[in-house]
């Protein structure tokens, strides 16, 4: 089988076929162009290993989750509350927003609880998803290089700094294809209280071909970009326009024998039947009511609940890899309502998410991964009732849940401030290594050939951390 | 600090020796090959070509037909479709110098230019906005202009390349070529609200040297940032040597704030004719002896700069008049001052700016005098023109003691003088000394309002004089210089800011930052160049700088940079590079696959100057370029990746080519060059729902367009970084935050989606469809619409499935559905024939 679009960079790009095997019919994998095949012979591919998870949902809280009032209680932190913050421990830091000398310590205005069987300790403010708290996988040792929100969120995503580089739902699709040639293989779903911009390379596919870059499922107007018809065209109208594009394209096949065109036929076909899939995937409304009520889901509006619902059907359907942002989670003053209010969005959502998932026996294929670009600081940005927390990216928090991970456990921890992650350190090349993983892809082996040079999402880092599998 | 690496898995390739790499070898012209069917070979180009083809044994494809010729030529040259009265005469035309003909008036047209420069942005990161999250407006649009102004002129590729790296550099350099030097400006630049506005900074560098050796040299260097080059022969330390060369544009430092260096700008209408009527001023400036005759009561004269040591000389208490000539861009300085800001020591000050008083507005003529030495008591004068603009100016202010201040330019008598206060009837004495533009000499800012420019002829008298310049008020001459002077005054010219290079006096501490860590330093390295590359010639002290930089890689026995620009040049008519790694030369590059031919082409594009339009001239003239584009089964068998070239490659048009082709069909096209950058319609809330129109961000609002500029060609799109026109990233058009040397090529459901639905495509169907009308027949419209979609006729198949068609939709269309030849275009329009050139 021929790729469908001449890209020779992909024609001299013989690595990935070589680790995923000639039987890849599996250059499918062109994300919203998965294209060549239909569904009924789109196969899976042959992975490194055995692939526990086969799609993944990540829950992107943008703009930085405090850890020490959600997932990683500090009780030092409320004894020593008002008091400066030891010298030797931020010596030599810098930190976006915090400018005095002595940050004080702050502790936590919530209460935490341990939870279920595992005994988990999550904060008041998540009490739904406190209730699933022995599917998760708590990392409260994760640690990231980069303060800044762009280039740490990027770095999340990318494993870079920098732009430029392949987002991990852009590896996973291009490493994957895509189960449901109708669909994207990686959607993009956004919501939440606007602080930072969302950036298009969050999602982007850096230097692999863009067809595997996120799609932005919109939750207002066209859910797809140019979904619709224009006005005056009916859809038997298109489809005679179809039908005719398809004919006199063959026929200038004929003529000049460029499989391409037979890939661009596919491409108008798959479009127009994509006019009635996707609006149809994306109305929430024919979801039975207790579920929509168990999500907090209300159709027509713009919010996580919704996000988290249709990253189900998502996911259900097939598509690789579901990217919900929530948006609003830099609360560098008022975290006292910030945070409870972001965490009201997504509690119930969350929890109905995993729950629906575990109902319909999808949560054993389905990686969920929860987590933002880093964490906050133990110390206290401003003072009074109004303060707030700075970034933090030396020791945060992220949990898992689902596909291939070991549910109820907590693995690694911060030191007593919850400022350094101090045992089993994970870095945020390992978290990736570890998503690679459970996908059954090799994150070593896992390259891309460009300019010359193999890539891979890891760079030359990244261990798999083997305590959080099955 | 972590850093990327670049090298992951060694291949198994064959390792070659570092020297002898053939790419850092300098390219020679060797004798061109034998050939058995010479009939064929037009050309160099074609005799390399074939004899590749007799080897292999494999035959040449057909010449292909007019139709697609010059829909071909049209494309790559010019990057829009052939209007179809230039396909009709060219099909007519049976003689056989008409495709040379036609490739020279394809060279000629102003739309070759934009053609040339939407792959040459694709280097340049050219965009409208800064990057990163904030990703705000800057005005680049003139450094666009300048760009395709210079490949429309056929700028040599040095002159070209050298503007660009150090146009503010260039001894002399104009306007233009400062504008060029925004090509390294490009490099995106965050807000900087950070504590690592330094990190940014060496960001923007590292960017630098990435872009400059993915365009010039064909090399990674950006793999050396953090460690040895692991397969090319270039260590760490030769990385900051380079480095060194891009670390000296000021930034951080007073005046550039994050953001860097910038030069304002004008380009408008109203800005030729004030440049017009600045050169008119000159010419008659010239002709009126200003200045030259001597007054009564003239107490001192000087010819520069100086402080008058004795400080109880020039204590004027009474009428004065000063004289001077100067020449200045400086926006504040002081001519004459007796005066002490400090010291409570005030009589008079006569300058520019107002020594940076809120009141007074830079560049224009003040003047102050006081009756009390210790606070001010008395009046100050505000000039309305500018005198700061770099040209030669006879300036003079007249102080009748309690009665009047004036200003003359040029010995015209400003009119507009503002004044304010009480004009004292007795000036206090100050026991400073006078100063001649040197600044003060006796406070603790000793060099405050120092005279920038040049200052000659100044003079000072004890009266006040009538006529100071001395010119003959009622002489046509200085009648016409008056009249053109006070257009001038009244003329508002909109003036941009324009990010551009400058370059330190003296050079930054480079270090070597060990891991790539900005903060991790380790040896200090000065300015070099990579040893595996010839020597680079120091014009100046003891270490290149950014000129000598960029002229090094026009020098003698450079290997690489002609080899990497021609190979751009192939690239851009066969789809291909002669080595596909467009910016990878390296020992892990791609290898050319046709060395010779590639050598070759470098030796002739140095020898001829570095001449652009030549090398296109060239190709596009060649039997190479004039194949069919039909994949024949054998090639497809032997040849399935066309490296011989024994067809010509079919290949899918960029995004702004399949927008530009939509309007050019639509009758629509705007044919207008330049100018800032238009927002053709996009749907609502697309920032919004990203959050990038908050305040303190970006703070941007998409409006869009009308009129002519919804028609414009996409290359005057705004270029939004973060992100994009969505008609423009589905087809993949690059971010441009960083240098892309080869775009890819993709093929998805929502193109299909925007070529069938997408507003202004849609409109563009409905155009072409009234555009047919002009035609009564059926089948006449058909044909016409096919002249303007493919540049040909359709065959009788084609026709009957357009007609059978247009006949179903006749008999079943709802009303109000619109007409059938929309559909029919929308249909045409949208076919891969269209999408490709062939």
């Amino acid at each position: 089988m021929k790729p469908i679009s001449v890209q020779s960079e992909f024609l001299a790009n013989q690595t990935r076929r070589a680790f995923f095997g000639q039987a890849a019919a599996g250059f499918g994998g062109l994300a919203l162009g998965c294209i060549l095949h239909e569904q009924a012979n789109a196969k899976p591919i042959s992975s490194h290993f055995f692939p526990r998870a086969k799609r993944v949902i990540s829950l992107f809280m943008s703009g930085g989750p405090s850890h020490v009032d959600t997932f990683d209680p500090k009780p030092l932190l409320a004894k020593l509350d008002g008091q400066p913050m030891p010298a030797d421990i931020i010596k030599n830091h810098e930190f976006a927003m915090i400018k005095t000398k002595e940050p004080k310590v702050k502790g936590s205005p919530w209460k935490f609880r341990k939870h279920g069987q595992s005994g988990t300790e999550i904060s008041e403010m998540f009490p739904h998803i406190a209730s699933v708290a022995d599917e998760l996988a708590v990392v409260r040792s994760l640690y990231s290089d980069t303060f800044n929100h762009d280039p740490a969120v990027t770095f999340m995503n990318t494993g870079n700094v920098r732009f430029g580089w392949p987002s991990l739902g852009a590896w996973a699709s291009y490493g994957l294809g895509t189960e449901n040639s109708n669909l994207p293989a990686y959607i993009v779903l956004a919501s939440g209280r606007n602080i930072q911009p969302l950036l298009d390379s969050y999602w982007g596919a850096g230097f692999l071909p863009p067809e595997y870059q996120g799609v932005q499922l919109r939750t207002q107007g066209d859910p797809v970009l140019y979904l619709k018809n224009p006005e005056g065209v009916s859809r038997e109208t298109r489809q005679d326009q179809i039908n005719l594009l398809s004919s006199l394209n063959r026929s200038r096949h004929q003529l000049v024998n460029d499989p391409v065109i037979l890939a661009r036929i596919k491409q108008y076909e798959l479009a127009f039947r994509m006019q009635v899939a996707v609006p149809e995937l994306a109305d929430i409304d024919s979801e039975p009511m207790h579920i929509r009520e168990s999500y907090g889901a209300e159709s027509g509006k713009v919010s996580f609940a919704n996000n988290c619902l249709l990253a189900r059907r998502l996911s259900e359907s097939g598509v690789r890899f579901v990217q919900l942002y929530e948006k609003g989670w830099d609360s560098h003053g008022e975290i006292s309502t910030q945070h409870p209010e972001r965490c009201r969005a997504v509690d119930r959502p969350i929890a109905a998410l995993i729950s629906d998932l575990k109902q319909r026996g999808l949560l054993d294929e389905t990686l969920v991964v929860w987590g933002g670009e880093f964490g906050r600081t133990p110390m206290a940005q401003g003072s009074g009732n109004g303060f707030g927390r700075d970034h933090h990216p030396h020791g945060f928090t992220v949990w898992m849940a689902g596909g291939g991970i070991r549910p109820g456990i907590i693995h690694g921890s911060t030191d007593e401030f919850g400022y350094f992650a101090q045992k089993d350190k994970v870095h945020v090349h390992d978290l990736n290594a570890t998503i690679l993983h459970c996908l059954g892809i090799n994150h070593e082996k896992f390259t891309y050939r460009h300019q010359g040079r193999d890539f891979r999402l890891t760079d030359v880092h990244g261990q798999v951390i083997q305590n959080l599998l099955v | 600090m972590f850093r990327l690496s670049c090298y992951l898995i060694l291949l198994s390739l064959p390792v070659l020796a570092e020297a002898e790499h053939w790419a850092f070898i300098p390219p020679k012209s060797s004798v061109l090959p034998k050939v058995r069917d010479s009939s064929w070979v037009r050309n160099e180009i074609d005799q390399f070509i074939l004899a590749k083809l007799e080897t292999e044994g494999i035959v040449p494809s057909k010449e292909a037909d007019r139709s697609a010729l010059v829909r071909r030529l049209s494309l790559d040259l010019t990057g829009l479709p052939p209007s179809t009265n230039l396909v009709l005469n060219f099909i007519r035309d049976d003689s056989p110098k008409a495709h040379a003909r036609l490739v020279e008036r394809l060279l000629a047209s102003p739309h070759f230019g934009e053609r040339q420069a939407q792959d040459w942005f694709d280097l340049a990161r050219f965009a409208d906005t800064s990057g990163y999250a904030a990703d705000r407006t800057r005005n680049v649009w003139p450094y666009r202009d300048w760009v395709i102004g210079a490949f429309n002129s056929n700028m040599p590729f040095n002159r070209f390349s050298i503007d660009q790296l150090a146009g503010d550099m260039v001894p002399n350099s104009t306007q233009e070529q400062l504008v060029a030097s925004a090509f390294h400006r490009n490099a995106m630049q965050a807000k900087g609200n950070n504590p690592r506005k330094e990190e940014f900074r060496i960001k923007g560098i590292v960017d630098r040297l990435e872009t400059t050796g993915r365009t010039w040299l064909g090399l990674t260097l950006e793999c050396a940032e953090c460690h040895d080059h692991k397969h090319d022969p270039i260590s760490q330390q030769e990385y900051y040597e380079l480095f060194a060369i891009f670390n000296n544009v000021p930034h951080l430092g007073v005046g550039y704030g994050v953001h860097g260096p910038m030069m304002s700008y004008s380009s408008s209408e109203s800005g030729l004719k004030q440049q017009r009527l600045l050169q008119r001023l000159a010419l008659l400036r010239k002709k009126i002896p200003l200045g030259q005759s001597k007054h009564e009561g003239l107490m001192e004269e000087w010819d520069k700069p100086e402080h008058i040591k004795d400080s109880a000389l020039f204590n004027l208490t009474g009428s004065m008049t000063i004289t001077a000539e100067i020449q200045t861009t400086g926006a504040i300085g002081d001519i004459v001052s007796k005066y002490d800001w400090k010291a409570g020591q005030r009589s008079y000050v006569f300058g520019i700016g107002g020594e940076g008083d809120e009141k007074a507005d830079p560049g224009k003529l003040f003047a102050w005098f006081s009756s009390d030495a210790g606070t001010f008591n008395g009046a100050v004068a505000y000039g309305s023109q500018r005198v700061d603009d770099g040209r030669e100016h006879h300036v003079a202010m007249v102080f009748e003691a309690g009665k009047a201040v004036q200003f003359f330019v040029d010995g015209v008598e400003d009119k507009e003088v503002r004044i304010e206060g009480v004009i004292p009837k007795t000036l206090a004495k100050s026991n400073r000394s006078l100063s001649i533009g040197a600044g003060y000499d006796n406070s603790s800012k000793a060099t405050a309002f120092q005279f920038e420019g040049r200052l000659v002829n100044i003079q000072l008298y004890d009266r006040a004089i009538d006529n100071p310049a001395g010119i003959d008020l009622s002489s046509p001459l200085v009648m016409e210089y008056q009249k053109l002077a006070r257009q001038l005054s009244k003329l508002v010219v909109p003036v941009i800011t324009v990010p551009v290079m400058d370059e330190l006096p003296e050079p930054r501490d480079t270090h070597l930052f060990i891991r790539g860590d900005f903060k991790n330093k380790g040896e200090k390295v000065t300015a070099d160049t990579p040893k595996i590359l010839p020597a680079i010639h120091v014009s100046n002290g003891q270490h290149p700088n950014r000129l000598d930089f960029a002229r090094w890689l026009f020098s003698d026995n450079q290997p690489l940079t002609a080899r990497v620009a021609v190979n751009r040049i192939w690239r851009h008519h066969f789809g291909e590079g002669l080595v596909r790694t467009m910016a990878d030369f390296g020992l892990y590059g791609d290898r050319p696959s046709h060395p010779k031919l590639l050598d070759w082409l470098a030796v002739r594009f140095i020898e001829s100057g570095w001449d652009v339009k030549g090398m296109h001239r060239l190709i596009v003239n060649s039997s190479t370029y004039r194949q069919v584009s039909i994949n024949r089964e054998d090639l497809s068998r032997v040849d399935p990746q066309n490296r011989f070239l024994a067809r010509f490659p079919r290949v899918r048009l960029p995004a702004e080519q399949i927008r530009d082709r939509m309007l050019a069909s639509s009758g629509k096209l705007s044919g207008r060059i330049g100018g800032p950058s238009v927002f053709p319609v996009q749907p609502p809330g697309l920032y919004e729902d990203r959050g990038q129109d908050l305040p303190g961000n970006s703070n941007f609002k998409w409006k869009n367009s009308t009129g002519e500029d919804q028609f414009r060609r996409s290359i005057y799109t705004y270029w939004k970084r973060m992100m994009l026109h969505p008609v423009m990233s589905t087809f993949d058009a690059p971010t441009r935050q960083i240098c892309v040397a080869k775009r890819a090529v993709t093929n998805t459901p929502q193109q299909a989606l925007i070529g069938m639905n997408e507003p202004a495509m849609h409109a563009a169907a409905v155009d072409l469809g009234k555009r047919l009308g002009k035609y009564k027949d059926d089948i006449a419209k058909v044909r016409f619409a096919y002249l303007i979609c493919f540049s040909r006729i359709p065959d009788q198949q084609e026709l009957e499935h357009c007609l059978q068609f247009i006949g179903k939709q006749r008999q079943q269309r709802a009303v109000g559905e619109g007409d059938e030849w929309t559909a029919l275009a929308a249909v045409l329009l949208n076919l891969d024939e269209g999408l490709s050139r062939e």
